[in-house]
């Protein structure tokens, strides 16, 4: 069973348009992160976590169901998030250009392999 | 006497008389005949003519019906132009046709940024489809690329192919049932994919080749070479290029360029598609392919001159590497 910090460097490690990942609660805890610098990573965590809730929220209200994934495209870079068990979500960071695909297949990949017991 | 030389004068000038009259009725015939004749010439001259102009004028009603007619195809043709951008609804008529394609397993249209752009609950096509994403970036540094096949380890061929420029650059990907995919098939029903592909970019060398004795390789390559079987060949390991050789076609520099390439793409092929034994890159210049040769973990880049590579070829050089090589490592394409 792979370690949940060797999942992520893996993820960051294997994909050159990563920028970084980290795997994050509903607390705001980080569990795992790589490539992510340590100012960042607050600051995100801290921005995620709302938004998480509101777009849970959100999905429900309109009828989406549970929310699985998110993107979040910028000018410059970009941003996909995954839920993996309703408490923990995946983030990842997309270098400067990284086709937003890759992102949300990365985030969705380490989702998948924590809900499957992976990194636990 | 005298009554009988009358009867004599006027016997005689009874018979010529009768002469005078038939030469006169002779004459006479001969001028009805001759204007019968006359009749009947300027008869036929009027029915000639007014066949010409019979004629004459039914080439220009002819003429006059076909550029009618010409002009009501050319309003006949379809006057809505073709498709700017990909509606769902095209695409998805697309992809069903192709999924109803013997060969084909499942089919799904990426966008340029590697997200899908028609329905597929197929996760592994899904993720194989986030290359789409680096080869449309590739693309710009690297070369017109317009198809990609990828032969996975445990699971049917992957076939990456540019649809054609109304779907904004996106790109079909499509997994084979128990083969690869029938590329006919799919160049049939992407026409116009491969149009105004070509190269825009200088030759770039490859960095950190080792060039580690590379004669006795080279001679390898070499004799395929000759035969016309490639239009350039490239022994690659794990540090980088060993040997290449090409013939008039593409140059050395583009040998390597090409091959540094395929060992791009190669690496995230297998990155998205898992491991990877077999990859086909088409481009503006042929179809080349790169196969793990079994040769402690070296790669053999072919390159075709204008025409798809040659397997036979191809197996005689990897057969012959690994005669010479140690033993087969389980190096995987992703390095």
């Amino acid at each position: 069973m792979s370690d949940i910090n060797g999942l992520v460097r893996e993820l960051v490690g294997g994909n050159p348009d990563v920028m970084g990942a980290f795997v994050f609660d509903a607390d705001g805890r980080v569990e795992a992160s790589s490539g992510a610098p340590e100012e960042l990573l607050g600051a995100a965590v801290a921005l995620f976590v709302p938004m998480r809730d509101l777009l849970e929220r959100t999905a429900a209200s309109l009828g989406c169901g549970e929310m699985q994934s998110a993107l979040v495209l910028g000018a410059t870079a970009s941003i996909g998030v995954s839920d993996v068990d309703g408490v923990r979500a995946v983030a990842v960071l997309g270098a400067e250009g990284a086709p937003t695909g890759s992102l949300l297949q990365e985030s969705q990949w380490l989702a998948r392999r924590l809900r499957e017991g992976g990194g636990s | 006497m005298i009554d009988w030389m009358l009867t004599t004068v006027g016997l005689g000038a009874g018979l010529v008389g009768l002469a005078a009259g038939r030469i006169w009725g002779a004459h006479v015939t001969e001028r009805r005949a001759a204007r019968e004749l006359d009749d009947q010439r300027f008869a036929a001259q009027r029915e000639l003519a007014a066949r010409v102009k019979a004629m004459q004028h039914l080439e220009a009603r002819l003429e006059k019906l076909s550029a009618e007619a010409a002009i009501s195809l050319s309003e006949s043709r379809p006057t809505t132009p073709p498709p700017t951008r990909a509606t769902v609804r095209a695409l998805e008529r697309f992809v069903g046709r192709l999924r109803g394609l013997a060969s084909v397993d499942e089919a799904v249209v990426i966008l340029p940024d590697g997200l899908p752009a028609t329905r597929c609950d197929d996760e592994a096509l899904l993720r194989a489809g986030a290359l789409v994403g680096e080869l449309a970036r590739a693309d710009g540094a690297l070369g017109g690329f317009i198809g990609l096949s990828v032969e996975v380890r445990r699971a049917d061929p992957l076939s990456f192919r540019r649809l054609p420029p109304w779907t904004g650059g996106a790109w079909l990907v499509a997994r084979g049932r128990g083969g690869p995919v029938n590329g006919l098939a799919l160049d049939a029903a992407i026409v116009g994919a491969y149009a105004e592909q070509r190269y825009t970019t200088p030759p770039a060398r490859l960095s950190g080749a080792t060039h580690a004795d590379p004669g006795p390789v080279a001679a390898i390559l070499g004799g395929e070479l000759r035969d016309g079987a490639f239009g350039g060949v490239a022994l690659i390991d794990a540090s980088g290029l060993v040997a290449c050789a090409a013939v008039d076609g593409p140059d050395r520099a583009l040998v390597e360029r090409l091959a540094l390439d395929l060992l791009h793409v190669g690496a995230r092929a297998a990155h998205w598609c898992g491991d990877v034994v077999g990859l086909r890159l088409a481009n503006a210049l042929g179809e080349w392919v790169a196969l793990a040769p079994g040769a402690g973990g070296a790669m053999v880049a072919a390159f075709g001159a204008g025409h798809a590579v040659d397997e036979l070829a191809l197996e005689r050089i990897r057969g012959r590497l690994r005669r010479r090589a140690p033993a087969p490592s389980t190096q995987e394409l992703a390095s």
